[in-house]
């Protein structure tokens, strides 16, 4: 009996080891992909480049001999008609076996947006190496100069600056933090448009490029990505968002836009704002203000065409009052309350007329209509996407400061009465 | 003929029923309801979760007045024929449960854990390691299973509750989905899974009361219906139904996605402890309960020996099927139209027949 | 048809494949079935009776005869009638003596066929002092040592005096032996007639005195280091009490060191374990039963239990199986252990070793047995659960929060040593996913100049790891801390600077070393530092899955095996009342009741309000009740 199972043993034990690897790869037999950006290329193929990282660099300690500054990731641009052609061609160059797995950020180019998606997000989502949790950007440009351009300037590699930035999108909400999943069930869902994270090349040359006409009473004017006026830092910015319906890019939205969105979804935690002092209109007024409560969104199907009846309650509290004029008071404050709902009234609508006209319902007021129906073929049938179109917006902003800051009056600042 | 050495306690009740019917949450079953019933896939679970339990139960009033296990007491009822047209259909239950489940748990192994092994080799690791498991016995495999248990569950609700900031609750709405009538087969199919609690009632005589019988269908399938339905709720919730449907493996989906921060993402590698282990227990049962029946039909004296042959056939017909599609295919015709029949009509027989023949309230001590 | 190569393949292979069910006897399963009443314990199988027997029956038959006419006699003295027919009464004594005589080579021819330790103690001092040498191979055998002695008195009588050396104690004996026989005046305290029994009441001052007429006994008393006197003209022997051969004194435990605990551990002498246990439990319900193991080395082991609380069914299986060892010796009580457990073979202890006392009476208390073995520091306690093995001496002595978080540090190390290697195979191997970017990144740069494969890597330094441990125990004491530098610092850093393994191996051979050093119990730590190396084999040809697989199949294996007929993941499988001291303890108030599974007798260990301090006085005035 006993030797019966010795046997057995020794067989399974030969069983298991002679049927190899299972696939198992050394650690340093991989190439490990942190970024995909996907262009067009002249001919319909799509131009994939590979962000690769390079483990020894980020190894530490001491690195054999010679290279000085071996750089934390290479770039490697291949022209295959799909992702997994290119991944062959990949691997042509690339000694290691191409692990997909530790992707971060996937780049589309705003041409092969236009164009449309669909067949180059084929692999994305059916493909065991891609995840839901990856980051999406679009590119204002080429993916691949997105890419090239990318040198963080606190981080060592970047992937960590990727992450980071998504992490904290909430500072601001001048864009807001997509991940292929959402995009794909935007994609597919019955409602909503898919909305993806604007990102570009910004010159550093200090230009300040403005896109349409700033709001009433706000200080600062709208960006698009890659318009912001800086110098130095990381060549690379992310800003605002970029609009699909169905799979073609159809526009970008501004920093205050997707602030606009951010707070329509209540997304928004924080954030400052300059608005235009009430009663002193030269000088500006700093808030740091967020929603006191998620908006209230009521989709109204009575009638031919839907009302959409959008209540916003901001809170804010002051950071900046140069001029001194007693807005913590009870009399003053309600002007500044109603100057910054105005401000933020005027550009959820800004962002609220540009969409509609694109057709696409980014903010999916779509998702509240779904409890009026009882099934689905009956949601379907209402085509919500023709109808919003036509949809009217009932839009209502109020605020209510709460807090003044560290100083809760302010002194004037002594000015000599010759002058 | 006496197989049945141990006394089993309802925590061996609980965790049987349990693990028989929890492997389909690993599976394509949510995806497969979603695609026929649209949002309204998760509440298909709720009536066919207490109709087995009615079920179920009406089997417990059964074996409280009569002794033996599912095959006597049919034969002590209707008749010879009867039990074995009775163990013949429970056989195939059980055996084609195992079946399935070898080959649909060896094509999510190389879809998602092991995706350059060879295919007849993790069938061949699968089955022979639920064999192997039986020579413990099943009291054994019980006991482990119960103290495994909590983990499992454990696992399942981190996996519900690390996606809580990607839930969109209105994707359940609306809430009759594709309408009531399409509600239908995700029941049936559930129904069906829930044929392998008929392990418990086959192994009846190793349970120490009718008590224990009852917990284990209340906890253990109480249980694992409740989790099931919802996690079918949250995939809903979390991708909504059209990307819902498109899914083979939902609860590999769902644990992707999960990104708390930097460091707590990606890992649902380390789920795959969780439904390897599930799969394994329940394939062991399974076969156990096959061999079990086998071997009480063909009247054999022992049931050890069967164990290398019946393994062996499991893995061969595992391997039949040409492609991953045609078994999802093969489970949609086999748990609903002709599992799910006989799931419902042998309970409610053997109920209507010992109302009728009446019998006196009496527990059948376990034979030692 | 004559067996030729055919046959003799045909019928292995057919032995081989033909499959037949175990034979043996049941398995003894501890449980409620039969609690109280004693195991019917199998009788052995008659023994063949020698021809001897006949001799025997004839010797019995006479005894009878005599026995009768004995009978008849006294009963007609008593009668008080004046006797007349002495005549007949004499004539069947003539006849009785004629028999006897007849009978003399019987008896002889009988005697020398018995083993001469079977034989009874002659009257005759040569001859006894004969037979001793034929036992004890004297003058081969330096140790005995026969002393021939003179006892004072009319007459003078012969003694010989039989010891074994080294294992009396000297003084001992010349103060309860060789002074008061060689005394002067020992002469007058000897009542005439009765040379035996006043030496035992009147001349030993010793407190253990027996007599003996068999060389049996005899040899017992000698080889357990008592003196025996034997005197010429009485076929009995006088064992006296001089046990004292050199011991170790007790210690602090070596192996089993708390913090806030007892600081006794046992020794080698059996009397002294037994003695420390009795002074922490002074019950007079606490019983030691003496087995002596071995033939040849007639080693006592002591069983030790309360008798109001044990499963009596486990006392009698566990003394059952005891008794029926047929083998030499047994130096261990590790060995001893392995003699009579259920799974031997499986690499998991099913009893504690444990060389402190308070921990045997603690388990004693709960309704367990404690098997001493002379000349073995280490008790065993049986039958224990999975649980226990994670139990230390504080975790009682302090406050449960504490004591709990040391458990689950326990438990959780336990884990760790087992899983941790496999665990960073597979992740590495199969699911690099899993990892954080940064992190495996840092370790894939670390491994791109190390030639060896992850696993081999892996294995190379676990076995570095028991190369170093097993080396420190076997090392020289001066040597000691040497091993400790060399090996775990410089052995360790000097290998990852000259790039043979990366530093996170060495990150995770040490921890899982570590965690393998907080479990209690040694050999169950030795135990899982095995298992751990199945489970590296299983993660590094199937990864997770594999992993999986084997921890399955281990916690199977788990709840398969018993500890004496208790199932060795009581109280979790299956369910039974755990009395709040399985993972985490509860408070020292709340444990009210032993744990179901040893079935003990009394079930009950505190009352329910156990603080009664905390109850309300009852005030004056009240109805006093």
């Amino acid at each position: 009996m006993a030797s019966r199972a010795v046997v057995i043993l020794l067989l399974l034990v030969l069983g298991i080891t002679a049927a190899g690897c299972n696939g198992a790869h050394e650690t340093d037999e991989v190439a490990w992909v942190i970024a995909v950006g996907m262009d067009k290329a002249s001919d319909g193929d799509l131009l994939v480049s590979y962000r690769v990282a390079v483990p020894l660099v980020l190894a530490g300690g001491e690195t054999a001999g010679g290279a000085k500054e071996k750089k934390p990731s290479t770039i490697v641009t291949v022209k295959a008609p799909t992702l997994g052609e290119a991944r062959n061609l990949l691997n042509d160059s690339e000694s290691r076996s191409v692990n997909l797995s530790h992707v971060t950020s996937i780049i589309i180019g705003e041409d092969l947006a236009r164009a449309g998606v669909q067949d180059a997000i084929g692999p994305l989502t059916r493909y065991r190496d891609f995840r839901g949790s990856m980051f999406l950007f679009v590119c204002r440009g080429t993916a691949k100069d997105y890419l090239v351009h990318n040198k963080p300037d606190l981080e060592i590699l970047p992937s960590r600056w990727v992450e980071n930035t998504a992490n904290t999108s909430s500072e601001t909400s001048f864009y807001i933090p997509t991940n292929l999943h959402e995009f794909y069930t935007r994609l597919k869902a019955d409602t909503g448009s898919p909305y993806v994270m604007a990102v570009a090349v910004n010159p550093l040359t200090g230009r300040d490029k403005r896109d349409g006409n700033q709001v009433p009473g706000a200080k600062s004017p709208e960006y698009l990505a890659g318009d912001s006026p800086r110098e130095g830092g990381n060549p690379v910015e992310v800003i605002g968002t970029a609009v699909f319906k169905e799979d073609k890019l159809v526009g970008f939205l501004g920093n205050e836009e997707t602030r606009a969105m951010a707070i329509l979804g209540d997304n928004y935690p924080r954030g400052f704002i300059a608005v235009d002092d009430p009663l002193a209109p030269k000088h500006g007024v700093n808030i740091f203000f967020r929603n006191g409560r998620k908006p209230k969104i009521d989709v109204d199907l009575g009638g031919e065409t839907p009302v959409i009846h959008i209540s916003v309650f901001l809170e804010g509290e002051l950071s900046s009052l140069p001029t001194g004029i007693m807005y913590e008071s009870h009399e003053y404050k309600p002007l500044l309350e109603a100057e910054l709902s105005s401000v933020i009234r005027e550009q959820i609508t800004k962002m609220l007329v540009r969409t509609q006209s694109w057709g696409t319902d980014v903010v999916d007021f779509g998702y509240y209509i779904r409890p009026k129906f009882s099934t689905n073929q009956e949601l379907v049938a209402y085509g919500w996407d023709k109808r919003f179109r036509q949809a009217e917006f009932q839009l209502e902003v109020t605020t209510s400061i709460r807090r003044t800051g560290l100083m809760n009056k302010t002194s004037p600042i002594r000015r000599d009465e010759q002058e | 003929m006496n197989f049945n050495s141990g006394r089993m306690g309802m925590a061996e009740g609980i965790a049987l029923a349990f693990i028989v019917t929890f492997p389909s949450i690993f599976l394509s079953v949510p995806s497969s309801a979603v695609a026929i019933a649209g949002n309204g896939g998760w509440l298909a679970g709720i009536p066919a979760a207490l109709i087995a339990g009615v079920l179920m139960f009406m089997l417990t009033y059964v074996f409280a007045r009569h002794s033996g296990d599912l095959l006597e007491v049919t034969e002590k009822l209707l008749g010879r024929l009867s039990a074995y047209v009775v163990g013949l259909f429970y056989f195939g239950v059980l055996f084609g449960s195992a079946i399935l489940w070898t080959r649909e748990f060896a094509e999510n192994t190389l879809l998602t854990a092991l995706p350059y092994a060879g295919f007849p080799f993790v069938v061949a690791c699968y089955i022979l390691s639920a064999g192997f498991l039986l020579f413990a016995g099943i009291e054994n495999i019980c006991r482990a299973t119960y103290i495994i248990l909590p983990f499992m569950v454990l696992g399942l609700v981190l996996v519900l509750a690390g996606l809580a900031p990607l839930y969109r609750p209105y994707n359940l709405f609306p809430w009759q989905g594709n309408g009531f009538s399409s509600l239908i087969q995700p029941m049936l199919t559930m129904i069906g899974l829930s044929g392998g609690l008929s392990v418990l009632m086959i192994l009846a005589p190793s349970f120490q009361d009718v008590k224990s019988l009852k917990g284990a269908v209340i906890f253990g399938y109480g249980g694992s219906a409740l989790l099931r339905i919802l996690s079918v709720a949250v995939f809903i919730m979390v991708f909504g139904s059209n990307v819902a449907r498109e899914k083979t493996l939902p609860f590999y989906e769902m644990a992707r996605l999960i990104y708390i921060n930097r460091y707590l993402q990606r890992f649902e590698a380390l789920f795959i402890l969780l439904w390897v282990m599930v799969g394994v227990l329940a394939m062991a049962i399974s076969l156990y309960g096959a061999i079990y029946i086998t071997a009480k039909l063909f009247k054999l004296p022992s049931i050890k020996p069967l164990l290398p042959v019946m393994t062996l056939i499991i893995a061969q017909l595992a391997m039949i099927l040409p492609d991953a599609k045609s078994v999802l295919d093969l489970e949609a015709i086999l748990y609903p139209y002709v599992f799910a029949p006989g799931v419902i009509l042998i309970p409610t027989v053997l109920f209507i027949a010992t109302i009728i023949k009446g019998g006196k309230k009496a527990w059948p001590h376990a034979q030692l | 048809m004559a067996e030729n190569t055919i046959t003799k393949i045909y019928s292995a292979a057919k032995k081989f494949i033909d499959y037949t069910p175990p034979t043996g006897p049941d398995p003894f399963v501890l449980d409620e079935k039969r609690p109280f009443d004693s195991y019917q314990a199998q009788k052995p199988p008659e023994s063949a009776i020698a021809k001897s027997a006949d001799h025997l029956t004839a010797l019995l038959r006479y005894g009878e005869r005599l026995s009768l006419y004995t009978d008849k006699v006294s009963k007609a003295l008593k009668s008080g009638d004046p006797i007349n027919d002495t005549a007949a009464f004499k004539d069947e004594l003539a006849a009785l003596e004629k028999q006897w005589t007849w009978l003399a080579p019987l008896l002889y021819s009988y005697q020398q066929n018995q083993e001469s330790e079977d034989l009874p103690l002659g009257t005759s001092i040569e001859e006894n002092r004969r037979i001793l040498e034929t036992i004890y191979k004297l003058p081969l055998n330096k140790d005995v040592v026969i002393k021939e002695i003179e006892m004072a008195g009319t007459p003078v009588v012969p003694v010989l005096v039989v010891y074994m050396e080294g294992l009396v104690d000297s003084s001992k004996q010349d103060h309860f032996v060789l002074k008061p026989l060689m005394s002067a005046d020992v002469g007058r305290n000897i009542d005439a007639g009765d040379l035996i029994g006043s030496i035992k009441k009147k001349i030993i001052p010793n407190g253990q005195v027996h007599e003996t007429t068999t060389f049996k006994t005899l040899q017992e008393g000698v080889n357990r280091g008592d003196t025996v006197v034997l005197f010429d003209g009485f076929d009995k022997a006088v064992i006296i009490e001089t046990k004292g051969w050199e011991h170790r004194a007790v210690n602090i435990p070596q192996n089993e060191q708390t913090v806030r605990g007892s600081q006794a551990a046992f020794s080698e002498n059996l009397r002294t374990n037994t003695g420390l246990i009795r002074s922490i439990m002074r019950s007079s319900d606490l019983i030691t039963e003496m087995i002596k193991i071995g033939t040849r080395g007639q080693t006592n082991c002591a069983v030790m239990y309360i008798e109001s609380i044990a499963n009596a069914s486990l006392v009698d299986e566990v003394r059952r199986r005891l008794k029926s060892i047929e083998t030499d010796y047994i130096i261990d009580s590790g060995q001893l252990a392995q003699f009579i457990e259920d799974f031997p073979a499986v690499i998991f202890p099913q009893t504690i070793s444990t060389e402190r006392p308070d921990r045997v009476a603690a388990s004693i208390v709960e309704g367990r047995l404690a098997l001493l073995l002379e000349g073995n520091p280490f008790a065993q306690i049986l039958p224990m659960d999975f649980f226990g093995f994670f139990h230390s001496g504080e975790d009682f002595s302090v406050k449960s929060g504490i004591g709990n978080f040391m458990r689950i540090l326990r438990l959780f190390s336990a884990l760790i040593s087992t899983v941790l290697p496999s665990l960073y195979l597979s992740l590495g191997y199969f699911h690099p996913e899993a990892m954080p970017t940064e992190l495996l990144l840092a370790i894939a740069g670390a491994r791109e100049n190390v030639p060896f494969p992850a696993g081999f890597e892996m294995f190379m330094m676990e076995i570095v790891f028991e190369l170093i441990r097993e080396a420190g125990i076997r090392i020289p004491g001066v040597l000691g801390s040497t091993i400790g530098i060399v090996g775990a610092i410089i052995l360790g850093q000097a290998a990852v600077a000259a790039r043979i393994v990366s530093p996170i191996v060495v990150v995770i051979v040490a921890v899982t070393g570590l965690a393998s050093y907080t479990i209690t119990e040694f050999r169950m730590a030795s135990a899982i530092r095995l298992v751990r190396f199945g489970l590296l084999l299983c993660a590094w040809t199937l990864g997770l899955v594999g992993l999986a697989i084997a921890l399955l199949a281990l916690i199977v294996l788990l709840c398969s095996i018993k500890s004496f007929g208790m199932p060795y993941m009581s109280p979790i499988a299956p369910r039974s009342i755990a009395g709040y001291d399985v993972v985490t303890r509860g408070q020292v108030y709340n444990q009210e009741l032993r744990p179901d599974a040893l079935q003990t007798k009394d079930n009950r260990r505190q009352a329910t309000v156990s603080r009664l301090w905390k109850k309300k006085p009852a005030e004056k005035g009240d109805k006093e009740e």
